[in-house]
């Protein structure tokens, strides 16, 4: 089914639109979470979120790219999800008092950085616009998909050793292009 | 001082440093959806061999074969070549043999004497130098375009060298009608069991007749009919292929001996593609070396060789 079609049945809230996400999109976005959170279980979690969050998302949201809007989705999740679970190794009374103390902080600051994340990330995608596509690539695969070297690897045809290289050089480029534009994280 | 430890002062950076590397991978995340999109089916772009481990072998495969077949038809026509240089020095390598092993047998029934002592010294001269020869082709590497060179170069050295003792030679010891030599060929780097008196002598080379010519070595000798270019296994695990001087001749009824039907029928199990029609033994000639054969749709006899017994083909009885 094309993506439009389920974007419809989004729009008309036939439950079918989960479904035809799932089959067609369900095995890239637990890849994404399980990379991100290294366990099928939790992976399977935040996929099934993903569904709920595309499912509330339409019909405010028409995207032109499903994919990449359910991809971003399952992705911050399993991202929340990663800091959910470490935190709670670390410490968990403390990050109960922390949660706790977020009510007494303003949401102003939350509001500045907000602003400056958009403004980075509108730096970082002009950066890797500059790339040459192959370590745009690689680059994308490893920190946007959270791939593996050795998946990378195969992905591409290559060595594992030639992803290194290629990444700690994407690496420095971004550095001096944060550098230059003074954006300091 | 600010109160912190440099201990403390190093969790806070690299915790501060873990934090500024979490919120990049989240900043990370708000790229262009066509990047993703295109990311994602990247590898449909690449070809899904490895092209160095795959597509290089692979060729190079190909080229080796090619390069082989090559040389391989190069030898080839050399050999079937009459007046090539390569096929000249067949006939004087197989002459020069032949004349070693007819001045061993002279030494074997001789009385004794200075012509016995003659011709153990020309034998031994010409293995030397077919033995030197031998040495300097493998030194060169037996590569297909050096070796006609060689081979020519080593045939007219023989030539000049040997002429005059084998024309003298030639007309008073002609080689034993039984006796078998094995001759090597540098240009195929095969053996060759060659009956010894089927070898070419003065006359026929000065007739010119096809007959006459020196055999052809090497399997490119073996005449090129379908049925006759066949070899057999006998139940000993031999194998037996055409003699090469017999490629156009046939076995005379005088040289043919008793039949082996017996064999015949076991042959025919071993090798049930081989269109034998009757075996026979070779009349003075050990049956484990030699064998008339008769094909099928054929009325005379030919000469074969045991193939596997190249080192020790004993004379004939």
């Amino acid at each position: 089914m094309e993506d439009r079609e389920i974007v419809d049945l989004y729009w008309a809230r036939n439950e079918q639109a989960i479904e035809e996400t799932d089959h067609k999109y369900g095995r890239q976005c637990h890849s994404i979470a399980r990379n991100i959170l290294g366990n099928d279980h939790d992976a399977e979690e935040c996929v099934s979120d993903t569904w709920l969050s595309a499912w509330n998302a339409m019909p405010d949201q028409r995207p032109n790219r499903l994919f990449a809007f359910l991809a971003k989705i399952v992705r911050n999740l399993a991202l929340d999800r990663w800091d959910y679970l470490h935190a709670q190794k670390r410490n968990t009374d403390v990050t109960t008092l922390l949660s706790e103390l977020e009510d007494c902080v303003s949401n102003r600051e939350s509001t500045e950085q907000h602003a400056e994340d958009h403004a980075v990330a509108a730096m970082i995608n002009s950066f890797l616009l500059t790339l040459d596509p192959d370590s745009r690539n690689i680059f994308l695969r490893r920190y946007w998909y959270a791939d593996s070297i050795s998946e990378i690897a195969a992905r591409f045809s290559t060595n594992e050793s030639r992803v290194k290289s290629c990444l700690f050089r994407t690496r420095k480029k971004l550095r001096a292009a944060l550098e230059k534009e003074g954006i300091a994280l | 001082m600010n109160g912190k430890k440099k201990g403390n002062l190093d969790a806070d950076s690299n915790k501060s440093a873990s934090y500024a590397a979490k919120r990049l991978f989240r900043l990370l995340g708000d790229v262009d959806d066509s990047l993703i999109e295109q990311v994602a089916s990247a590898h449909s772009n690449r070809h899904p061999l490895p092209l160095g481990r795959i597509w290089i072998p692979a060729a190079a495969c190909v080229m080796l074969a090619v390069a082989a077949g090559g040389v391989s038809l190069f030898s080839g026509n050399l050999s079937v070549s009459s007046d090539s240089p390569a096929a000249g020095e067949g006939g004087i390598s197989s002459a020069a043999i032949a004349e070693a092993e007819a001045g061993a047998q002279a030494e074997a029934t001789a009385d004794g004497g200075s012509a016995t002592t003659t011709d153990q010294s020309d034998s031994n001269t010409v293995t030397d130098r077919a033995a030197t020869y031998e040495t300097n082709e493998n030194e060169t590497g037996k590569t297909g375009t050096q070796s006609p060179k060689i081979a020519a170069q080593a045939a007219e050295n023989l030539e000049t060298d040997d002429s005059a003792k084998r024309n003298e030679e030639e007309q008073n010891v002609q080689p034993s009608a039984n006796s078998a030599v094995v001759s090597y060929s540098p240009i195929t780097g095969q053996e060759t069991i060659l009956p010894a008196d089927s070898l070419p002598t003065q006359d026929d080379a000065a007739e010119g007749s096809s007959s006459s010519q020196p055999p052809l070595l090497g399997t490119a000798s073996i005449s090129p009919s379908s049925a006759y270019s066949l070899s057999f296994t006998v139940p000993d695990g031999s194998v037996f292929v055409p003699a090469a001087e017999d490629a156009n001749g046939t076995l005379e009824d005088s040289a043919l001996g008793d039949p082996l039907e017996e064999l015949l029928t076991q042959i025919l199990e071993l090798s049930p593609e081989f269109p034998a029609a009757e075996i026979r033994e070779v009349s003075g000639r050990d049956p484990s070396f030699f064998l008339a054969v008769r094909l099928e749709e054929e009325e005379t006899f030919r000469l074969y060789v045991n193939s596997s017994a190249t080192a020790s083909v004993p004379p004939a009885e």
